[in-house]
């Protein structure tokens, strides 16, 4: 029997059936287009990550206190505290680190910041003049502090895109002061710190949902150690290295140094960690991939709904038309004749499920998208598979009915009423 | 009405290359039949040979939902010959075994015991598959319900024999043989706009259209109301005259006597093997034809439906 011809009698079979041939079809729409946006959701996710990650800065180079510690996640404020400004003097001694363009530490916390009536509580990071360099941020407005700030530790304070709308609301940030109010604790004493602002960074765009880097307010370390934290040691210490084929160099340099300061022999028991953007990328991209692994399981239970769904439907289909086939077989049908027909048709229903989840799939991730912060991206990997696997669950599901309509024996099926 | 040359000329009957012939098969001889063998003069050959054909549907099967537990003869050992161009009847009342015979002599079911050649093959040990070829090639079947495809044109219920060899001129020869029976103006017509008349004669061109060895039909007119019924026998019979083997399968006398051999079946046996003429002198001497013969039952009375 001519490919064409089994098609043809499918559609045929499929329009006999119209109401029934729908909802079959429905059942696999929902399933693929469940695939679909979920995967979207995990791409999009994954995708806003890398990007993240990318803004973080140019061949970056970053060393935290305490031990390994695994993807992104380090306790906050109250981590380790094992790196101080004495191990950033001793990395930015000429000829430590030879593959570092710059260096920089970043002593963070969050506060309170009040101007007027306005206030925010945000993320306030003491660094250097390489901050701007090694974390690619540009001044939009005013300037960036001096290395002459962090010697006097001057009490000035660049401000990040969003934290200048929060506080500012339109009005000129330059010049104008702002208080931070800062507390190590519920029964602490709050400290005020008054600042003035010399500068706006250019804002870098939202991450995600993740955290929002243009919110923060950066100050001279100095301030930030002795008046605003009240201490020396530091979150992060950040290198850029020259290019990025001597990142791995720069990564141990700065473990030998730090090593060497630490008076640590067996570098296992560092009780800093020295990792580079490839390796915190390929963290948060394998703990994402394992999210869209797992949304993808969730979105193919409803594909596997879909399928038995297809199955029962040819079961009936096939005990419908028993004397149909009974015919088929006494004009000349062979065993794959029928095996195709039922199969093509079984295909057929699913493929037509999978065309139109695709479709119902993408409008989801783009309302996802347009109506929540969630990232959501249709890969059209995504969809190729979504249809490829709609059609093989049709052969699969279809598989054991077109069998049975295969093994029917004519006479028995012609006697069929 | 005609019988078009064209789409009823005589089908080539030539072996089948792909189809195994199998001389060794065992054939079980099982007693002769009580029946008088006429072997059909003027033929080349026989088309259909059978030898002690015995076919029993076990208890299990419940094929005839017979009461008893043990197996039950359908056939009893079938001795026949039917030769090229014959027009034979088979009849028989419920149970006698007609339709069993009929599904043997289709290739739609193998017999237990026995050897059957059809057209040069022997069919006696061919697979599901390879039977459906040595039906596709060498039978054409009519059925009581004709079993046309529903929402499928006429023209294309004829084709469907040709479109599973593939054969990509089908269009063309289903429309000859749509033709042939008179219905070519309807060949877009599906099923249910036909009159039943009109559904048995697609059913008709559909067995035509491969130019099979033998025209197999049951019951051809059971479904028809008697004018009708008369008028697919009388193409039967041009059928028959155009050089066509045809084989009836009924439990009515009346459609018996227009085929030119009768094969009178009873529990299973061959009970009367005559052609009509002999069986009308026969009756023509005798106050019953039937009477020297034990065992065959009153004709007149209708048996309603003829299946087993």
């Amino acid at each position: 029997m001519p490919f064409l011809e089994t098609l043809r009698t499918a559609m045929v079979a499929t329009a006999a059936n119209k109401l029934r041939a729908a909802l079959t079809i429905l059942g696999i729409l929902v399933g693929v287009a469940a695939v679909i946006g979920m995967v979207s959701v995990g791409e999009g996710a994954s995708a806003s990550i890398s990007n993240t990650l990318a803004g973080l800065g140019t061949n970056l180079v970053l060393v935290s206190p305490g031990g390994v510690s695994t993807g992104l996640v380090r306790g906050a404020g109250g981590g380790a505290t094992t790196l101080t400004l004495d191990d950033v003097t001793a990395l930015q001694a000429a000829g430590a680190v030879p593959d570092a363009a710059a260096i920089e530490p970043e002593l963070t916390g969050r506060a309170q910041v009040i101007v007027g009536g306005s206030n925010t509580n945000t993320s306030v990071t003491g660094t250097t003049p390489e901050y701007a360099t090694v974390r690619n941020w540009t001044v939009a407005d005013g300037a960036f502090f001096t290395a002459s700030d962090v010697s006097s530790a001057t009490p000035v304070a660049v401000i990040g895109a969003t934290t200048a709308t929060d506080l500012f609301n339109g009005a000129e940030p330059v010049g104008q002061y702002i208080n931070l109010n800062f507390t190590s604790g519920r029964n602490a004493p709050v400290r005020t710190v008054r600042l003035q602002v010399i500068g706006v960074l250019a804002a870098k765009g939202s991450a995600g949902g993740f955290f929002n880097q243009d919110d923060q307010v950066v100050v001279p370390v100095t301030t930030a150690a002795q008046r605003v934290f009240g201490r020396n040691n530091v979150n992060t210490i950040a290198i850029s290295a020259s290019s990025q084929d001597t990142m791995a160099n720069a990564q141990l340099e700065a473990t030998q140094v730090l090593l060497g300061t630490h008076h640590i022999g067996d570098p296992a028991q560092a009780d800093f960690t020295v990792q580079t953007q490839q390796d915190l990328l390929s963290a948060a991209t394998s703990s994402a991939s394992t999210f869209t692994v797992l949304l993808a399981a969730i979105g193919s239970i409803s594909l596997l709904v879909g399928g038995i769904g297809i199955m029962n439907i040819m079961l009936v289909s096939v005990t419908e038309r028993t004397r149909e086939i009974g015919l088929r077989k006494a004009v000349g049908a062979r065993r794959k004749d029928i095996l195709g027909q039922f199969l093509v048709e079984a295909v057929f229903l699913t493929t037509l499920g999978g065309i139109a989840g695709a479709l119902v799939g993408i409008l989801v991730s783009v309302a996802i998208a347009n109506l929540t912060t969630v990232q959501a991206t249709v890969t059209p990997m995504s969809l190729v598979l979504a249809v490829g696997v709609s059609a093989a669950v049709g052969l699969v599901f279809g598989l054991y009915p077109a069998r049975r309509a295969a093994r029917l024996q004519p006479i028995v099926a012609l006697r069929t009423e | 009405m005609a019988a078009g040359a064209g789409a009823c000329s005589r089908g080539p009957v030539a072996s089948v290359a792909e189809i195994p012939v199998n001389d060794t098969a065992p054939g079980q001889p099982a007693a002769p039949a009580p029946a008088t063998p006429i072997v059909a003069a003027g033929t080349s050959g026989p088309l259909v040979s059978m030898r002690g054909i015995v076919k029993r549907y076990g208890a299990a099967g419940g094929s005839l939902g017979a009461a008893g537990s043990t197996s039950v003869y359908a056939l009893r050992g079938i001795d026949l010959e039917i030769g090229r161009g014959e027009f034979v009847a088979i009849v028989g009342p419920s149970g006698s075994g007609k339709s069993t015979l009929m599904n043997i002599v289709g290739c739609l079911d193998v017999a237990d015991q026995g050897r059957y050649v059809l057209a040069g093959v022997d069919v006696s040990g061919l697979d599901d598959d390879a039977l459906a070829t040595v039906r596709n090639r060498h039978v054409g079947f009519v059925f009581q319900q004709w079993n046309l495809l529903a929402r499928t044109a006429a023209v294309d219920n004829v084709a469907l024999p040709l479109a599973y060899r593939g054969d990509a001129d089908r269009k063309r020869k289903a429309l000859a043989a749509l033709n042939a029976v008179g219905l070519a103006p309807r060949a877009r017509h599906r099923p249910n706009q036909l009159s039943g008349g009109e559904q048995q004669r697609v059913a008709i061109a559909r067995a035509l259209v491969t130019q099979p060895a033998i025209l197999l039909a049951d019951e051809p007119t059971g479904s028809l109301d008697s004018a009708t019924g008369a008028g697919i026998m009388r193409l039967f019979g041009r059928l028959h005259e155009s050089g066509r083997t045809v084989i009836v399968v009924t439990h009515d006398p009346r459609v018996a006597d227009l085929a030119h051999r009768q094969i009178h079946l009873l529990d299973g046996r061959i009970v009367l093997d005559a052609s009509t003429a002999e069986i009308r002198t026969r009756a023509s001497h005798e106050a019953s034809p039937f009477d020297s013969i034990e065992g065959v039952p009153d004709w007149s009375r209708p048996t309603g439906e003829g299946a087993d």
